[in-house]
Order: structure tokens, then sequence, then C-alpha cells
């Protein structure tokens, strides 16, 4: 049994992480490879009467095994497959590029199955006619949850008209709690509606964001691309797989900001209860003033009278993202599912 | 040899070797199969090769990946488990052939030679 100190740990694995790129280009799997290093090390110290490994250790037997380069695999093509290959290449590219002209020709998106070329141009990061609020509550889906202390609330829309409308462009402001892991992409897609392509969101790149652990502010550009509604994700740094997301409500969304209605005082603690956070950091519930300590147990006791209890939380464009961010997690720690946020 | 010729016989032997190295493998596990370690130190040690022990580790990932080597893990009171590489079917379906066709390469150069 040999133990390894950290730094002839950290050795292997600086030098695993090295040559990894060559390795799969290489047509290696650079995972295996290096369980068989770690293997051939642990050899070599055991031949040796040696129990502890050592970073000098390590570099000794990596200098005595050489370089880890492998060359490519050569294509196992026949002379008739390669020129059947190129003949289907051609194909391909004169069909691309016919499809690819026919969709630029397009530039209103219709009802047919493809997404017009139009959908993945990048859009303008200019701010300045973003001018017109849009209230807009949001929700997060069973099925979306966020992680353990993470969240994201909306605080602002913009757009640069008074709905939400295919062509349209916003700008979208909030604030995000990052527990569970270092860096996310907080992303912003749009979910399809149009029939036979629901639920296809492609995500653009400059339509997202990278953030760290903490809390913060953001603001992201998006375009609506096609009927829909827009949600923010936190994505994994390298894309791909969400990490939980919050989605506009769209019997809202289209709404202009001073004809959203309020909650009346007779909702609240039996299925709805506004809270409001005021710039200065002051919480309140339902217009009374709340302590920070109060505010969870108060949230409890109303879920466990009404588990359909939903709380909307009105907060100011100034209010601290730290103070929205824990009174997001009272939420969540009191167990409402369903809660939304108004900025003033 | 001079310099000229050095360069050229040095490029020759690593296209060659870079051509077998694969076969070699393929022969060495054709009659049993063996574990990492030792077939590594056993290629490493071929003659004329001059190939590195860090080279081989990726030449039989891709080999398994090809599908033409499985292993498996044993553990070992010697050590750290070892690791068997064997020929899959696919494996020694592929070995005869590339042995066949690198004699008949062999003995066409020969005869070249002679005439």
């Amino acid at each position: 049994m040999i133990t390894w100190t950290d730094s002839a740990r950290a050795t292997l694995e600086n030098h695993n992480q090295r040559v990894r790129p060559g390795l799969i280009a290489g047509g290696a799997d650079p995972d295996e490879v290096a369980a068989d290093l770690h293997r051939h090390i642990e050899e070599e110290l055991t031949a040796a009467r040696i129990h502890v490994a050592t970073r000098d250790d390590v570099q000794r037997v990596l200098a005595r095994m050489g370089s880890m380069v492998v060359e490519a695999p050569l294509p196992t093509v026949s002379p008739t497959s390669r020129r059947r290959l190129l003949g289907l290449f051609g194909f391909c590219v004169v069909a691309a590029a016919i499809i690819l002209l026919y969709l630029h020709s397009r530039r209103v998106p219709s009802e047919s199955n493809a997404y017009p070329a139009s959908w993945f141009m990048p859009t303008s990061q200019d701010p300045a006619t973003l001018i017109y609020p849009i209230a807009m509550t949001t929700h997060t889906p069973e099925w979306s949850q966020f992680q353990s202390g993470d969240g994201i609330v909306i605080t602002s829309v913009k757009g640069d008209r008074k709905g939400v409308d295919v062509g349209g462009r916003y700008l979208i402001e909030g604030i995000y709690t990052l527990a569970s892991m270092d860096t996310a992409r907080l992303t912003v897609s749009v979910t399809a509606k149009r029939g036979g392509i629901g639920g296809i969101s492609p995500v653009h790149p400059e339509e997202g964001t990278s953030v760290h652990r903490g809390t913060g502010h953001f603001s992201i550009i998006a375009t609506m691309r096609y009927p829909g509604t827009f949600h923010v994700s936190f994505n994994l740094p390298g894309g791909g797989e969400s990490r939980g997301s919050v989605y506009f409500d769209e019997s809202v969304a289209p709404q202009p900001a001073s004809s959203t209605p309020l909650p009346t005082p007779n909702a609240l603690f039996t299925t709805q209860i506004l809270v409001g956070v005021e710039a200065n950091g002051s919480v309140s519930v339902d217009g009374k003033g709340v302590s920070a300590e109060e505010l969870e147990p108060l949230l409890a006791k109303a879920y466990t009278a009404d588990a359909n209890t939903t709380v909307l939380i009105k907060c100011d464009d100034a209010t601290d993202p730290k103070k929205l961010g824990l009174v997001f997690d009272a939420c969540r720690q009191a167990g409402v599912k369903k809660f939304s946020l108004q900025a003033r | 040899m001079d310099e000229p010729a050095n360069d050229t016989f040095d490029n020759w032997t690593v296209q060659v070797r870079k051509g077998v190295l694969e076969l070699c493998i393929l022969n060495a596990l054709e009659g049993r199969e063996r574990y990492g370690y030792e077939l590594v130190k056993t290629l490493a040690a071929l003659p004329g090769f001059g190939v590195t022990e860090g080279t081989l580790y990726p030449l039989l990932s891709r080999l398994r990946a090809q599908g033409l080597v499985k292993t498996r893990l044993e553990e070992s009171l010697e050590g750290p488990a070892r690791k068997y590489y064997a020929l899959t079917s696919a494996g020694r379906a592929s070995v005869v052939p590339m042995n066949d066709y690198l004699a008949d390469l062999m003995s066409a150069c020969r005869e070249l030679r002679q005439s």
C-alpha cells in the first residue's frame, strides 16, 4: 500500500492535465491512461520498497517513462470509399449552402418546424433603446429546482417596446445567489411555444454571463426570437446541463408595468403573501415591518396553514442584493415553493 | 553514415516503428493475457524499438477503445491492483492477417534486394 503525499498527487494531476488534450486527440481515454499511470507509479515504488510517494518520486518515474504522446489513428478508408466520401461531402456542401441561403432569405419566423437563421444571429448589446419597463412575475417549476443555497430573482425587465413580442430585445436584470459551485454560467433562454418544436430553446453565447460563488447583480440583453417565454438559468460552466431556472409567467409577461394588479390585503396569509424589501433594507409583510429573524417563521406558519401559499416579493432597484438574497433564502427555508419578485 | 543519411534513417525507423508497434502489442497478447506493467516493461525493452513506457499506455487505451483488446482488474498481494490485457475476438481476427501482411512485405523487400 503506497501513501501519496499531497504534492505527489498534485504533480501527477498536473501531468495528467497537461497531456490530456494530446491523449484525446490520439484516440486514447485520458481517464483510463491516468489510472494506468497511477498504477504504474505504484508498481515502480513497490518494487523499490518505497511506501510513501513524494513529488520527487513521481517526477522521477514520469521522467523515466518519457513523453505520453500518441499518434492520432490513421483513417481506415479504402480508395473506393474515399472517392464515395468525397462525393458525399461535395453533395452535403451544396445542400447546406442551399439551405442556408433559403433560411437567410426568410427574415420573419414562419410556422414551419425549421428555425429561421436570424434566430441564431447575435443581438445588439446597445441598451439605449431598452426603456420600456415590463412587468412580470416568475416561478420555478418542480422539475427545475435550484441546488441548495442557489437562487435567481429578476428585479427588472426593460424592452425596446411595451410588450414581449417576437423580435423584441429586453434588458433582464436580477440578483443571483450561487452557493452550490464556484462558477456557473447564468443564461437567458426562450422556451418555445410554437407547435411541433415546443421546449427547444437555443442559448446564445452573448445571452449569458459567468457568475461566481456568492451574491451579485446581473444584467443580460436577450432577444425574443420566436414565440415563447424567457427563463433564466444556472448552467454548468462548460454549458449544457441546467442547475435550476426561473421561468417568466407568460400570462403577465406581455403586460405594461403599470397594469400589473397588486395582491389585495384579503389575499394575504391565505394564498399569497406580500413581502416588501425597501432600498434601506427594511422588510415588511403586508405593509407591517418585520425583522429578518421573524420573516422565516412567519412564512413557515403561513405555508403550514396553506401549502399553496405563494409569496410576492416587492423590492426597489436600489435594494441591497444581499438583503434580497436573505429574503429569498427565508422563503425557501420556510418551504414556500412559489415565489415571485416585482421591482418598483 | 553521414549526417543526411542518418537523418533519413532515423525518420524512416520512426515511421516503421509506428506502424509495427500496434502489431507488437497484439502479438504479445496473442498467446496469453498480460498485466499492464509487465506488458509495458516487455515492449519497452524490445531491441531497436526505442519505445518509451509513456507511449504504450495511450496506445493500449486506444486499442481497447477500438475493441481489439479487453481488460480486467485483479487485486494483487504484491502491490496495486493489476490490470490484465487480453485480445478480443476482433483482436484475434486482426492479428493473423496483420502478421501475414508484414511477412509478405518483408519477403518482397528481400526478393528485390537479392535480385
